[in-house]
């Protein structure tokens, strides 16, 4: 039997892994445009709800590929950490998590690359660029994940019961449509404990930065 | 506001996107029944059926618009009234705490921070799927009552937190030190200047959330439910439908959900388009 913890955690993963690639990506492409305007974070996301059918849709009508639980219940840890993909992408973008770390990074390139240890890295005829990769990439990511934690596990329950994927979220789901309370109490507080640890982590990264950012300036 | 005919050409398709919901009022008004016709279930979409017709054989455009009026309007009117309410509250507060009441501010301001402590660290859909399903009825009041809480709470929040961020700037001091009241600081320096675009966002926000969230409620079958119309009860009802080709049901309902997400944008937009185009003649 698969059990609802490793699916959501598989999810997690792929999300935090793919938003890692993808804050780096987001840096050295921003960082080759010459003219970057500071913008103001837009709030505007695509709810799941629009993204999951939409992507049911065209994979099975066009590719011929069924979304929905492509797995069986005896399948290897792989195969499931695999098929999690697709689930957590849809996550991801409806809750809005890659659109802030693009937003962050182009903020906080320009905001940093005005400081002075900046201007005296260029006078050296340094990039700034290397210098500051760390700082901003690293920043943007907490600071986007911290931003869109909240909606990410609001929107769970969603995409779990879209795709049929037994979480914790479709758990919860389940327990909820056949009104068992009991099971439904213990999958809401893994979940609870899941979103305390991880914000609980990613407050934890925000501070340390902060500390060491109050050097600089 | 008065939209010029200069005004209309230039931004054409963004006034059409706005005029969409006033024309589906007066198509509602010409009097469509929605009723259940199974002889024509799953029809594609046509001259009689723009949208075509759900698995109950009910006209699918008129449908997807009753969700739009009977669900995401009355949500959109509570979100509203929360926001400047939020608002209101955490003035009230402030004032209260600034003057001799400042032991009853500071006991409401405990009573309000402990709930904003419990609402605002959870997740937002978490908490109205659980208030719904406390509630055990599914049906609008219990959105809105939920929804409207949570805004309250949220905007509170905000406007506290924009307070504490600039009540310290120099000229809110110097307007203290000469004797003026906290309530025209926070007016002249606060809301009418740029706080006025924070909490518009922050209202926009809460607008498209709420699109959302009922969305999501009623698809997972704890919110609006049948015969009430809503595009998440529309969607589930057809999940097992569309792999067999009938896809238009999805497309046209997932096209609602991102109109009635991104409405509030667009009106914002076009309110700033035609504030600048004016600024500018000046």
């Amino acid at each position: 039997m698969i059990d609802g913890y490793p699916i959501t955690i598989f999810i997690l993963l792929w999300s935090a892994i793919v938003s890692v690639v993808w804050t780096f990506v987001c840096y050295s492409l921003r960082c080759r445009q010459r003219m970057i305007k500071e913008k103001e974070v837009s709030l505007l996301i695509m709810p799941s709800l629009v993204i999951g059918p939409f992507l049911l849709l065209v994979s099975y009508h066009f590719l011929s590929v069924n979304l929905i639980l492509p797995i069986s219940m005896t399948s290897n840890p792989l195969s499931i950490f695999l098929y999690c993909f697709i689930p957590s992408m849809v996550l991801s973008f409806s809750s809005g998590v890659f659109l802030r770390i693009k937003g962050n990074i182009v903020n906080e390139y320009l905001f940093w690359k005005r400081k002075p240890f900046c201007q005296v890295i260029l006078s050296f005829g340094l990039s700034p660029e290397k210098n500051l990769r760390k700082l901003v990439a690293w920043k943007s990511y907490a600071e986007a994940w911290g931003q869109a934690l909240p909606w990410f596990f609001g929107e769970l329950i969603v995409v779990e019961g879209l795709f049929n994927a037994p979480g914790l979220g479709y758990q919860i789901w389940q327990h909820a449509k056949k009104q068992n309370f009991t099971d439904l109490f213990e999958s809401v507080l893994w979940l609870f404990m899941i979103y305390a640890v991880l914000f609980y982590l990613i407050d934890n990264i925000s501070r340390k930065i902060g500390r060491r950012l109050e050097t600089y300036s | 506001m008065k939209l010029t005919a200069e005004e209309f050409n230039k931004y054409p398709a963004l006034v059409l996107a706005l005029a969409l919901p006033v024309g589906l009022v007066l198509l509602m008004s010409i009097g469509q029944e929605v009723g259940i016709d199974l002889q024509h279930r799953l029809v594609s979409p046509n001259l009689l059926h723009p949208m075509g017709t759900d698995h109950l054989g009910r006209d699918l455009l008129v449908r997807l618009f009753m969700s739009f009026y009977q669900t995401v309007l009355p949500l959109w009117i509570c979100v509203v009234v929360s926001s400047v309410f939020g608002t209101s509250l955490a003035l009230f507060v402030l004032v209260l705490q600034s003057d001799y009441f400042r032991k009853v501010g500071t006991r409401i301001e405990w009573i309000v921070d402990f709930f904003d402590l419990i609402f605002g660290s959870v997740p937002v859909g978490v908490i109205v799927f659980l208030w719904s399903l406390y509630h055990e009825e599914a049906g609008i009041v219990t959105l809105m009552e939920s929804l409207s809480f949570i805004v309250l709470i949220r905007t509170y929040s905000y406007v506290k937190n924009l307070y504490h961020c600039d009540h310290h700037q120099g000229f809110w001091i110097a307007h203290q030190s000469v004797g003026g009241s906290l309530l025209k600081r926070i007016w002249k320096y606060g809301i009418c200047t740029y706080w006025k675009h924070r909490l518009t966002n922050l209202c926009l926000f809460h607008l498209q959330m709420v699109v959302i969230i009922e969305s999501s409620l009623s698809y997972l079958g704890f919110g609006i439910q049948e015969p009430s119309a809503s595009f998440g009860n529309i969607l589930s009802s057809h999940l097992g439908v569309y792999l067999k080709g009938h896809y238009f049901v999805i497309m046209f309902t997932t096209g609602f959900i991102v109109y009635a997400s991104i409405f509030p944008y667009l009106v914002r937009y076009l309110l700033l388009q035609n504030s600048r185009s004016r600024n500018n003649l000046y």
